[in-house]
């Protein structure tokens, strides 16, 4: 009885949807189904047919925007398997490209959460300051997205003294920036009518459905990999778990501006206790055979807990390579945060999770009741849900009081 | 360790418990127990499945339970090991125990073949609803026979 | 006649509206591509401008390998384009194949499937690179693409 919605590009520019089917009645969402696989490219198959040197580069493609993330699980799990231990001032780099990319990962998903709301001004301004980050990671290891720092045995650059000094200065940039979003967020009425109360997800169901990431943070769950499992050496840097009770969507944006800000923290006491001389890596080459074995390796990708599992026979090639992404485990969420919403909150809940898998589709939104079927694309989703808050923005606020 | 007490009352000796350099635990079961082995993990504190991973050695196909328990400050991981056949594939939900086992089962299903018994609506997650049955790519003897057509050279606009 | 159509010709290469669609990229080329609309680099004074709907589309930018199920997609969206139309393919990805050839969910190059006029190679390529293929459009949109 109800008409399917197939849900299309949620991320309006980045055309970043995840398929969904909506089911409703009237303006009420009653049910949700996720449609993937768009961008599956069957790397976990290629991964079987080339050298664990080789697949440095090709799991650094899964993601574009977390790309460190996945290149150094996999280089982590790799040294389990190869028995080798990283020096140390090899992973005070390795970690501070993990921070850079946290940093550039959290202001993109300001900015996108930002314009699904329809407020364009600090869609752009979040991405101007982003630049900044963009310009510092080029001139520590050449490429602006993509950065391949991370080897089997240690990084394979090190960094001039120089651009550890211009690497304060972005710190201290990007807090302060931080902290006048946060100011922003937290008074302005139009951001607040649109996301407060909006995508409830309570601690209870948050840990039953296993979320990750700053989502389950924003719902009051103290898990993160780097405070859990520390790894690298962050149980050496000033870091504190972030977390809020308020459950929404407005309790993501907040936690997520506050890891912007720990972020800034720990990236200037990498820079000032970085050891001044040592080796980079360890002498592992492309030649050299792994003993059998299997390793898993957890990272705290800025999406959430990323988890890779592999395992050798001794040869070559590896013979698994498994691969769970955050937002894979957010889905089952997904699903259960948008019932009993208005069409018109679909953009910033489905934003608010961070999907980090790409999809194109139109948005189907099926009604229960009248059996009509409507199909949008995703900018008429988003023009309907601005004008519609325009219109009735009084009657909601009197709702959720 | 507390875990390993527990489930060597519970289950006695088939259950095999090992623990590796990098501290992780594994638990290596038959495939009838997993329902009540995980139960008993997840009633201990256990409530996070990270994901299930299942893999073909060529003789059988091997899933593997990755679960945590996450405390202050702290955490303990234990991966539980069971396998299957590889010519008639199945294995017992367990969406009652982790709800979020929904995507994950359905990833093996596409991937490797191997059905669950009592899941939810099970279909393929990645690949498209047209492929050919029987076509699950992560197997050893899979034969990439693409079931992609590029339109040819002159239907092109 | 002539004076119309120089008219016509100069007025469209000057405001090209473009519909950017994924097929399955890893999203590297698309955070480049999107940065063209931010305030360092900022085409828009070029007259390029991004829309919701390939209805209202001049270009088409495609990124990535084009996956099993982004395949009808890819294809309708291009049917639904008004004539007259351009492909502009952004990446590696899309123009050979890149990483992921001899997958079995990948199709490869986007040309197998659509007539494409730009190709910029890269993985991803810079925004600058991006830029230069639309001034290149515009130079075969001159001489009468």
């Amino acid at each position: 009885m109800s008409v399917r919605i197939p849900i299309g590009p949620i991320h309006p520019m980045l055309k970043e949807p995840i398929n969904l089917t909506f089911y409703v009645e009237g303006e009420t969402i009653v049910d949700a189904e996720p449609n993937i696989g768009f961008v599956h490219r069957g790397i976990e198959k290629l991964a079987e047919n080339k050298t664990w040197f080789q697949n440095l580069y090709l799991l650094e493609k899964v993601c574009g925007i977390c790309s460190s993330s996945h290149q150094g699980c996999y280089a982590q799990g790799a040294e389990k398997v190869f028995e080798v231990e990283p020096p140390e001032k090899a992973l005070f780099i390795r970690t501070l490209m993990w921070e850079l990319e946290r940093l550039h990962s959290h202001l993109l998903w300001l900015g996108v959460i930002m314009h699904e709301i329809g407020f364009d001004t600090l869609f752009m301004y979040t991405w101007r300051d982003r630049e900044a980050v963009m310009d510092l990671v080029e001139m520590i290891s050449g490429r602006r997205v993509g950065y391949s720092i991370n080897t089997i045995g240690g990084v394979r650059r090190d960094i001039d003294y120089n651009i550890l000094v211009k690497t304060i200065d972005v710190a201290n940039f990007i807090a302060s920036r931080a902290e006048y979003y946060e100011r922003i967020v937290l008074s302005e009425r139009t951001i607040l009518d649109r996301t407060e109360g909006v995508g409830y997800l309570s601690k209870a169901d948050a840990i039953r459905l296993n979320t990750v990431g700053p989502t389950a943070r924003a719902s009051g769950v103290k898990r993160d990999v780097r405070y859990n499992m520390p790894y690298a050496i962050y149980d050496e840097t000033p870091f504190d778990i972030v977390f809020d009770d308020g459950c929404d969507v407005l309790a993501r944006i907040i936690v997520r501006i506050r890891e912007m800000i720990i972020s800034a923290e720990i990236i200037k006491w990498i820079v000032f206790n970085m050891p001044k001389t040592g080796e980079i890596k360890q002498k592992v080459t492309p030649f050299t055979k792994p003993p059998e074995n299997e390793a898993i390796s957890r990272v705290e990708a800025p999406r959430g807990e990323l988890f890779y599992y592999l395992k050798s026979k001794g040869d070559l090639k590896p013979e698994r390579v498994k691969i769970r992404t955050p937002t894979l485990a957010n889905i089952v969420s997904i699903i259960h945060m948008v019932k009993g919403h208005y069409i018109a909150d679909i953009p910033p809940i489905v934003a608010g999770i961070d999907p980090c898998m790409s999809c194109m589709d139109r948005v189907v939104i099926v009604d229960v009741n009248k059996e009509k079927k409507t199909v949008w694309s995703h900018e008429e989703l988003w023009r309907y849900s601005i004008k519609w808050y325009k219109k009735n923005y009084l009657m909601v606020r009197e709702e959720r009081r | 360790m507390g875990i390993k007490e527990l489930l060597e009352e519970k289950f006695g000796d088939k259950v095999s418990f090992t623990v590796d350099k990098h501290n992780e635990a594994w638990i290596n079961i038959p495939l009838d127990l997993l329902r009540d082995v995980l139960k008993a993990l997840r009633e201990a504190g256990f409530d996070h499945l990270s994901t299930i991973t299942g893999y073909d050695d060529g003789e059988k196909i091997n899933l593997i339970y990755h679960v945590v328990k996450f405390y202050d400050g702290k955490s303990e991981t234990v991966n539980v090991i069971t396998s299957t056949d590889r010519n008639n594939s199945v294995a017992p939900s367990i969406l009652e125990i982790y709800p979020s086992a929904l995507v994950y089962e359905r990833e093996v299903y596409d991937l490797l073949g191997v059905k669950f018994d009592g899941h939810v609506g099970l279909k393929r997650l990645l690949l498209p609803e047209n492929v050919p049955e029987g076509y699950h790519p992560l197997r050893k003897d899979f034969k990439s026979g693409s079931y992609l057509v590029s339109p040819k050279e002159g239907e092109n606009e | 006649m002539t004076i119309l159509s120089k008219l016509k010709k100069w007025a469209f290469k000057r405001s090209l509206w473009v519909f950017h669609l994924n097929t399955g990229s890893c999203n590297g080329c698309d955070i480049e591509i999107l940065d063209l609309f931010t305030p360092r680099h900022d085409v828009e004074r070029f007259g390029i401008k991004l829309v919701g709907s390939p209805r209202h589309a001049d270009v088409l930018v495609v990124t990535g390998p084009i996956t099993g199920k982004s395949l009808e997609r890819v294809k309708r969206v291009y049917e639904q384009m008004p004539e007259p139309k351009f492909v502009v393919e952004v990446g590696t990805c899309g123009s050979t194949g890149g990483l992921f050839q001899g997958s079995y969910n990948t199709l490869g190059s986007a040309d197998k499937l659509l007539p494409v006029d730009a190709y910029v190679i890269g993985c991803p390529p810079r925004p600058e690179a991006i830029i230069d293929a639309f001034a290149k459009l515009m130079e075969k949109i001159e001489k009468g693409g």
